[in-house]
Parts: structure tokens; C-alpha cells; sequence
């Protein structure tokens, strides 16, 4: 394995810490929001939960070692 | 009928044909595969029934299941490429290759058996969930309909999966995986059309004395349950043996990475579905006896009652639960099926068993597994909830997180590994006997296991002589 590789994967592992760390609403007041009729920190929940799909699906973009095109018989069943 | 398909299907009467199909599973099929067993009974009825319980904050559940997709990214290149080099059947195989220590081999596969028979039972139990919320109001008609959904259901599993092994399975999965997401759309109209916007039930809510506290922003126990739900459940998740075996039978790293791509964004369509009906029950639905998990089946039976409309919207959404339920169970009796006879019968019974003689025993264990779980999920007693069955599993799936996670990357000697294992599964467990709820101060049990689990791995390993890496 190359030498940028751990160091690429502990970012990543590092921003989708930060990102489940701020989903969890254990730094929002008691003071009750609300944003469209439902509660502020639940729509904030949702917001980093969609973040973190994001990040994933672009972090699954990139072709994994050892990874051949193979897509014309992709779908063999 | 998929069952006869699947076994006239078969290449080669082994253990890799009936087990992986092959490994040629394609992108569609691998994604529908992938999406129909991580997404179960557990999401449409222990996911309401949690959000009626707990309230809003069991949006938890949207961002564990991201969780799951994000821990595969760790792991999942390198062990679908070590499979396809080194011919993987069961996860084991991978523990076997790798640390070469027959008690690291036995334990895994004792401790992945149980965790998942575990999520088994659970899916039998809530087959007979789903037809006891539709039974009319009488005691004994709702336990005659609850008995009839567990064995009817079961047998018809245990049938097409002897007949056609995995081939079989992810084809009734793509069926199940199909109307399952036609199912998430049907709820969500349904709901909408019904019972208004989640807006108006957050009004209602608020309004009421009773169920207030279930819109507020959860308290300090709830937000470290919450991270615990997020590391447990992601970690768990991703080491479920049918899933494993799922990325050992995708047809190429491509196929996986593609099918993971659409993973990665179905919580946001699924479990926070499950999440907005357990809060539209709780607006619409405030005086419901029991642990709420029939939640959803009351709210069906009553749009049910109101139009025809109706009437097909509810069937077409209980097609989708019961092919949630099945198809989980099916990928989940295989996945024993396996472990029980390459990983312990044919690895330490009978070495010498031809493939044939495997697979018929394989059979056989499918067969005798679940009589056994269909009479226990009979005689359970009625209080037990569907995520309490769930969370048991996790505690002890978790603790094989740093031999696959941490050892596929990572030189770990076999001993570390094995005792870093026995280590966190006994602090687990015994957390879960002397812990009421298995919890303290809202840490699933599973996670003081790992913590213990990875000082004794780590510890071991600085004083231990290292192990060549199979890759």
C-alpha cells in the first residue's frame, strides 16, 4: 500500500467522525425551534445524516485497487 | 417456484455455487440483494414501533444505517479482493486464512451463529407481528394469527432456500427488494394522505401533555445512547456474515462499489420513512397498549377500513413488510446454514466430506434451525420488542470488529486477536446480566466488550511475535 493511502483513509475516517458528531444534537439549547413545523434539531439529524451519505458516495467514486471494467457483464443474474 | 429456478440454475453441486451462487452476482441484483436483507422486519416494525416508544429522537436509526455503508469503505475493497483471490466461502474463511488459530475460528463462528439467530428469531417473530396487528380485536384470534404467520412463512423460506441456496435467495430478494421500495413510497403517501403532514403531527405532539417530551431535544443519556447506536450498529452492521458473504459474491469490485454507491443513500429513504409513521402514530394514535411495534399494523387496518383505495394501498404495503421480513430471514438461515457446515462440520467434524455430502447437511441444519426458532419465536413471551433482540446481536457482532476491521489492514498476532475476543464477548455479556437494560449510562454493553477487546488485542500484540499478512 502506498504511503498517501492510510493518510487519505484517516482523513476520511476523521471527517465522517466530525460529521456523525455533529448529527447528534448534544450541543443544541433546550430552547424549542422550529424550522417548517418540526423540530430544528431533528432537521439539523436529518441535514448531517444526508452530509454523510454524500461524503460516502463520493469517497465510493474512486476505483478501488484492483478494480477492472468489467461493466459490460455486470449484471449477470 | 424460485426455488425450483434456482436449483435447475445451478452450475456444480458445491459449496461455492449453492452458497455464493457462483460469486457472478451483478450490479442490480447485488444492490436489491444488499438493500432487502440490511433492511428488515426490524426497519417497518421495530423502527415505528421504537419512534412511537421513544419519539423523535429515533432518527438515531437513519444515521446507523449510513453507519453501516460507511464501515464497509474500511474494509470491504480489500477483503471482496482477498475473497476472490483465496476462493472465501464464509466469513471464517477469511479469520481462517488470516490468523490460522482453529479457537479464534470456532469462537467467530459460535459467536456470528448466535448473533444472527438472534436477528433470525427476531424476523420470525416479527412474521408473526405483521398478521397479528391485522387480526381482529380477540386475544386468541391475534395469538392464532401470530402462530400461523411464524410457521407458514418460515416453511416457505426454508423450502425455495433448500431448493435453489443463494441463487434462490437473491432472486426472491430482488422481487422482495423491489416491492420493498415501492412499499417505502406507499407509506409515505399513504401516511401523508391519511394523517397529514409531519409538521401537523409535530403540533399535535407538542399540544399533548402525555407524549410532549417525545419532540424535545433528547436529553444527555439519550445523545450517548445515540453515538452508541451509531459506533454498535455501524460496526455490527458491516460484519453481518450474510452481508460479508454478499461482498464475497459480487461479481467484481466495480459491481460492489457501484451497489455500495446507492447504499449509502437508502437510509434517507427507508428507516427515516420508518421514523416519520412511528411519529405520525404517536400524534394519531396516543393511547396504544403494549410495546408499540403494532403500531404500524393499526395504522394499516384503519386506512384499510376506509376506502377501497385504501384497501389496495395497505396490501401492497404489507407485501413489502413480509418481503422485508422474508428476505432477511432467508439470507440470514443461508448464512448459518454455511457457517454451521464449512465453518465447524466440514472444517473440524468431517474434513474429508465431499462438497455434495456439505451442501445436504447444510440443508438439513437450515431444517432443524428453523423448527427450533419457529417454536421459540411461538413461546417468547409477548413483552419482548423487536429492537431488544436486535441490540443483543450487535453486542456480540461487535467484537469481531478488530479481527476483520483492524486485521485486515494491520499486522495482529492470532493470540491477541482471539483473546482480545473472549475478553470483550465475556465483559459484554456479563454488563448484560448485571446492567438492567445492558446499557450503563446509555453505552450499549457491546462497546465496554470492545474497549476491553482492543486494549487486551493491542497489549497482547506489542508482547507477541507477529503473524505474515495473507495479502
Amino acid at each position: 500500500m502506498s504511503k498517501t493511502a492510510p493518510t487519505a483513509g484517516l482523513r476520511l475516517a476523521l471527517l465522517f467522525i466530525a460529521l456523525f458528531a455533529l448529527a447528534v444534537p448534544w450541543y443544541w439549547s433546550d430552547r424549542e425551534w422550529l424550522v417548517w413545523g418540526i423540530p430544528a434539531w431533528f432537521v439539523s439529524a436529518i441535514v448531517f445524516s444526508a452530509l454523510v451519505s454524500l461524503v460516502a458516495v463520493m469517497a465510493l467514486t474512486k476505483p478501488w485497487p484492483g478494480e477492472t471494467d468489467d461493466s459490460k457483464h455486470d449484471d449477470q443474474y | 417456484m424460485i426455488g425450483g429456478f434456482g436449483y435447475r440454475a445451478r452450475k456444480e453441486s458445491s459449496l461455492k455455487d449453492f452458497y455464493l451462487a457462483g460469486n457472478g452476482i451483478g450490479f442490480v441484483v447485488l444492490l436489491l440483494t444488499l438493500y432487502s436483507t440490511q433492511y428488515s422486519g426490524n426497519t417497518l416494525l421495530g423502527f415505528t414501533g421504537k419512534t412511537y416508544r421513544t419519539g423523535f429522537s429515533w432518527v438515531m436509526s437513519v444515521h446507523f444505517m449510513t453507519g453501516i455503508v460507511v464501515v464497509y469503505l474500511f474494509f470491504a475493497p480489500k477483503l471482496h479482493q482477498l475473497a476472490k483471490a483465496r476462493s472465501y466461502i464464509t466469513p471464517v474463511d477469511f479469520l481462517a486464512d488470516r490468523y490460522q488459530h482453529h479457537g479464534l475460528n470456532i469462537v467467530a463462528t459460535l459467536l456470528m451463529v448466535l448473533g444472527i439467530s438472534n436477528f433470525l428469531l427476531g424476523q420470525l417473530m416479527a412474521m408473526g407481528l405483521v398478521l397479528k396487528g391485522l387480526a381482529p380485536n380477540d386475544p386468541a384470534t391475534k395469538q392464532q394469527a401470530f402462530t400461523l404467520g411464524v410457521i407458514v412463512l418460515a416453511l416457505i423460506i426454508v423450502v425455495y432456500e433448500s431448493l435453489g441456496g443463494l441463487r434462490a435467495v437473491v432472486w426472491t430478494d430482488v422481487i422482495q427488494g423491489s416491492v420493498l421500495m415501492v412499499g417505502f413510497v406507499v407509506l409515505v403517501i399513504m401516511v401523508w394522505m391519511n394523517y397529514g403532514s409531519l409538521s401537523e403531527s409535530t403540533a399535535v405532539i407538542l399540544a399533548s401533555e402525555q407524549h410532549r417530551s417525545k419532540a424535545m431535544l433528547p436529553d444527555a443519556n439519550t445523545c450517548r445512547s445515540w453515538f452508541s447506536y451509531i459506533v454498535i450498529v455501524g460496526l455490527g452492521g458491516a460484519l453481518y456474515p450474510q452481508s460479508i458473504q454478499r461482498i464475497y459474491a459480487a461479481k467484481s469490485a466495480k459491481t460492489l462499489r457501484r451497489s455500495l454507491q446507492v447504499m449509502a443513500v437508502l437510509p434517507l429513504t427507508t428507516a427515516l420513512v420508518a421514523v416519520v409513521v412511528g411519529i405520525t402514530g404517536i400524534a394519531r394514535f396516543p393511547e396504544l397498549a403494549g410495546t408499540g411495534d403494532t403500531i404500524l399494523s393499526v395504522i394499516c387496518r384503519e386506512i384499510q377500513e376506509q376506502s377501497t383505495f385504501g384497501y389496495w394501498l395497505v396490501v401492497v404495503l404489507f407485501s413489502a413488510i413480509l418481503a422485508a421480513i422474508m428476505s432477511t430471514a432467508d439470507s440470514v438461515l443461508l448464512s448459518i446454514s454455511s457457517m454451521l457446515t464449512k465453518d465447524i462440520y466440514g472444517r473440524y467434524l468431517r474434513p474429508s466430506a465431499t462438497d455434495k455430502h456439505l451442501t445436504t447437511f447444510g440443508k438439513m441444519c437450515s431444517w432443524v434451525l428453523v423448527a427450533f426458532l419457529t417454536t421459540v419465536a411461538i413461546l417468547l413471551p409477548e413483552d419482548t420488542t423487536l429492537i431488544q433482540l436486535l441490540d443483543i446481536k450487535f453486542d456480540l457482532l461487535v467484537q469481531l470488529a478488530p479481527a476483520f476491521l483492524i486485521g485486515i489492514h494491520r499486522p495482529l498476532s492470532a493470540r491477541s486477536v482471539f483473546y482480545g475476543l473472549l475478553c470483550g464477548v465475556a465483559t459484554a455479556i456479563g454488563i448484560q446480566f448485571v446492567c438492567a437494560g445492558g446499557k450503563p449510562y446509555g453505552i450499549h454493553a457491546g462497546l465496554y466488550g470492545l474497549v476491553v477487546n482492543l486494549l487486551v488485542c493491542w497489549s497482547m500484540n506489542a508482547c507477541i511475535p507477529r503473524q505474515r499478512h495473507p495479502s
